[in-house]
């Protein structure tokens, strides 16, 4: 027979440790910062291809809803290549193994940004089970920018 | 070197439900511990799901227990046929009295060990026993739909009734105890 605990001791240990008293506000915040200064740094990575007038920006806000968070707002960001474009969307904080995903997408493919830890994202793409990852910088990010597109 | 398999009398209806029980309870804990971990505000870890949202990664779950499903209504099927044909040998090389045992062994005369279709196996009892029992073995030959589909790559649309692993657990399990009365 399977082992079930008694229905006091089930009240026990739930209540032991009822959802610690989690930030989600702060979270929630930081996360949202987390975009806009992951942004921030792709728009001077770009600099020099905007002065020219090669690429232009394009920002937004999405709407993003995540259990115990609710319903918040997130920007997103449009890198305008000629005709085509790359978005950036948020796709939350509540993720496996990282603290954020934002999905970069063009029209023929897509990678995703995932974030580590405050301030350290990386770029990942999964192949089967298998993820891997890559720093962001100006280079990759100018190559994914080809790639997706 | 060869590969080589035994014949696994372990396999067993009763085994492959318990084998069964215990991934599916695994697999609970593994969602919980998941879950859990979202709800404290920690950020969960496994590798093959890394990048995945709560949803994402609610959906992977939820296919693998659909998968689960499959594979032990199969594991169970295969197990209940291994049990027919047990029987065919059985009595088709034996000498007991009886309409099943000599309608097998009039099947063994013709096939041997040759036959591979346990459908005729199994309507030597449909065929020759009366209710309730006849109505056992008869759910199994209409679970054979489900295990052909599982065994041949589902490709192509079932049209069954909705099975589910204690519904093929019981199925299996009714027609292996008609068997043995």
């Amino acid at each position: 027979m399977k082992y079930v605990e008694s229905w006091a001791d089930f009240l026990k240990r739930t209540n032991k440790n009822p959802t610690r008293a989690v930030d989600w506000e702060g979270r929630k915040k930081e996360w949202v910062n987390s975009i806009g200064t992951l942004y921030a740094q792709i728009e001077t990575w770009l600099t020099p291809e905007k002065n020219e007038g090669l690429i232009t920006f394009k920002t937004d806000r999405s709407t993003l809803r995540e259990e115990y968070l609710g319903e918040y707002e997130a920007p997103t960001l449009s890198i305008l290549v000629g005709n085509s474009t790359v978005g950036l969307f948020p796709r939350g904080t509540l993720i496996i193994g990282s603290q954020g995903r934002i999905d970069m997408r063009g029209s023929s493919n897509q990678v995703m940004l995932i974030r580590e830890k405050a301030g350290d994202w990386k770029f990942a793409y999964r192949d089967g089970n298998k993820v891997t990852y890559e720093e962001v910088n100006s280079d990759s990010l100018k190559n994914w920018i080809q790639q997706v597109l | 070197m060869a590969f080589i398999l035994k014949a696994d009398t372990e396999h067993t209806v009763q085994r492959a439900w318990d084998r069964y029980d215990a991934q599916r309870e695994a697999l609970f804990v593994f969602r919980r511990s998941i879950e859990s971990q979202f709800q404290l505000g920690l950020t969960p870890t496994y590798a093959p799901f890394i990048g995945f949202t709560i949803n994402e990664y609610r959906e992977e779950i939820d296919s693998i227990f659909i998968e689960l499903d499959h594979a032990a209504a199969f594991s169970m099927l295969t197990a209940a046929e291994a049990e027919l044909w047990r029987a065919y040998k059985h009595h088709g090389r034996g000498k007991n009295s009886g309409v099943i045992p000599s309608e097998l062994r009039k099947l063994y005369a013709v096939h041997g060990d040759k036959l591979w279709d346990v459908e005729k196996v199994l309507d030597a009892w449909r065929l020759n026993t009366s209710q309730p029992s006849k109505s056992k073995f008869s759910a199994f030959k209409a679970a054979m739909k489900y295990r052909h589909w599982l065994a041949h790559g589902r490709h192509w649309m079932l049209r069954a009734q909705r099975y589910t692993p204690l519904s093929v657990f019981q199925i299996c399990s009714s027609m292996v105890d008609e068997m043995s009365v």
